[in-house]
């Protein structure tokens, strides 16, 4: 559907009239000011990128609600993953010694795994993650999943290619 | 699992990968090697499945490992939380939640490869594709379904009772409202699609105006309503008797839909997705209907492993 471009105008009093409620309502959810600001800015961002009419919403606040929910689940998402990562990271015997800058992009690109594993689906993406960081072999995998070798190693075959598809233009 | 046009280099080099993580012999590696040899191609399908397997590296393995596990669960469980609903818009995650706290829904769902009929109560005819899921909540004042997953057919019925309550179909995103007519919903990866064949639909996205939708035209529903006109699709609309009829469409396409229906990986090499095929095939058998399309173009079918399908040039 061909979307007209919206006048700044409009989209300025848009702005205006929601702003100050959906800030209130995510600080009310993530009980941290600074949070509910960047997903407040994050909220609004979404609705430009999509065009969206701002004159035809007839439920406007219903609208940006939805959008910062969504938001606001991914947000915690990547709070849990994060984490529970970190978390993980203090209970090993020996304890790891990483910059702060390290520490980063270690959670950066588990993020970034995650999301590439997001589409996988369920067993393909455990034996996957079971063989690569836990190291074990097919029969334990398969074990564990409660599926045959044979199995195991077409998850293993679906789960890369699904990474290589991902991490290239797919056709290579 | 749908088909996609992939670059056979990054197939075989997946089921490379496969073979060296279960252990090869010196035999399977020479074998290897001569792959690696034999194109360039096959060398760099092989950098990248080596730089993913490697891009795990700076991670602590345990860590990642309980991390990425600990999330997934919490998922599980959230999921299981709603009734199962699986794959649910957050939108419709909440209504559907509702409703069925407050009454218990039938429940009518199909396993992968094979679909199913049932008369309504209203008389509607409602047909399911494999792998669907539909949440019934007619009688009592009530007329709707709730489309969970997979694709539905449905030919509005008109027994007296219901004449005065409009039949709705909800997907995420919008409810559709059927004027008399025959038409298919099916869930996608983003959003919906909905596919007149017959009569009309009116469709009513939850943040924007009302449209109606005319037989031999379709529209995609974004999760949130949003509505994008497409290209009708008259594949979509035939699989209730279990046939596919092709006339003239690209082979590609043909594959895709068999796809549907295939148990495990269908991929389709990309010198072959201009094909024209003009066929009758069984929808439910794609490797039946794979060695038909076989017997009539210059195709052949290549399965190294039960579970691995691909369709080359002869």
């Amino acid at each position: 559907m061909a979307v007209p471009a919206i006048s700044s105008a409009t989209l300025a009093g848009f702005y205006r009239e929601h702003h100050g409620w959906l800030l209130g309502w995510l600080r009310r959810r993530t009980h941290s000011a600074e949070c509910a600001a960047d997903l407040t800015q994050d909220t609004f961002l979404r609705l430009l990128s999509r065009r969206v009419d701002t004159t035809e919403l007839r439920l406007p606040r219903a609208y940006l609600s939805t959008i910062a929910h969504a938001l606001l689940v991914n947000h915690w998402r990547r709070a849990d993953l994060q984490r529970a990562y970190l978390a993980a990271l203090a209970e090993q015997p020996e304890p790891v010694h990483a910059s702060a800058e390290e520490r980063a992009q270690a959670l950066q690109l588990l993020h970034a795994i995650a999301d590439m594993l997001a589409g996988l689906a369920a067993r393909p993406r455990r034996a996957f993650l079971l063989a690569r960081l836990s190291g074990l072999g097919y029969a334990e995998i398969g074990l564990q999943l409660g599926v045959s070798e044979r199995m195991v190693k077409k998850y293993m075959a679906q789960a890369m290619l699904h990474c290589l598809r991902l991490s290239g233009d797919g056709t290579a | 699992m749908s088909a996609a046009l992939v670059a056979p280099a990054l197939e075989q080099a997946a089921q490379w990968f496969a073979l060296r993580q279960q252990g090869w012999s010196d035999d399977d590696q020479h074998r290897w090697q001569a792959w690696l040899r034999a194109d360039p191609e096959h060398a760099d399908a092989w950098q990248r499945v080596e730089s993913v397997w490697q891009s795990f590296a700076p991670l602590s393995a345990p860590a990642a490992a309980k991390a990425l596990d600990s999330v997934d669960r919490r998922r599980r469980q959230a999921l299981r939380g709603i009734g199962g609903a699986l794959g649910l818009g957050a939108l419709s995650v909440l209504g559907l939640h509702g409703l069925q706290a407050q009454r218990r829904l039938q429940m009518q769902r199909t396993a992968s490869g094979h679909t199913g009929h049932w008369t309504l109560a209203d008389g509607s005819q409602l047909w399911l594709n494999a792998d669907s899921e539909v949440a019934i909540d007619i009688g009592n004042g009530r007329r709707a379904l709730h489309l969970l997953r997979g694709e539905l057919l449905l030919q509005s019925g008109h027994r007296p009772a219901f004449a005065a309550l409009p039949l709705s179909v909800h997907v995420p995103g919008a409810c559709l409202q059927p004027i008399g007519t025959r038409f298919a919903v099916g869930r996608e990866a983003q959003g919906s699609r909905l596919d007149v064949f017959d009569g009309a639909v009116r469709c009513l996205p939850l943040f924007a105006a009302a449209r109606e939708v005319r037989a031999g035209s379709a529209v995609q529903i974004g999760p949130m309503g949003g509505l994008s006109a497409v290209d009708a699709d008259p594949l979509r609309g035939d699989w209730q008797d279990g046939r596919l009829q092709v006339q003239d469409t690209r082979l590609i396409r043909v594959i895709d839909e068999l796809a549907r229906h295939h148990r495990g990986y269908l991929g389709c090499d990309p010198a072959l997705s201009a094909l024209k095929v003009t066929a009758v095939l069984p929808r439910l058998d794609s490797l039946q209907a794979l060695r038909l399309l076989a017997r009539a173009l210059p195709l052949r079918i290549e399965q190294p492993w039960p579970w691995w399908t691909v369709v080359r040039p002869r």
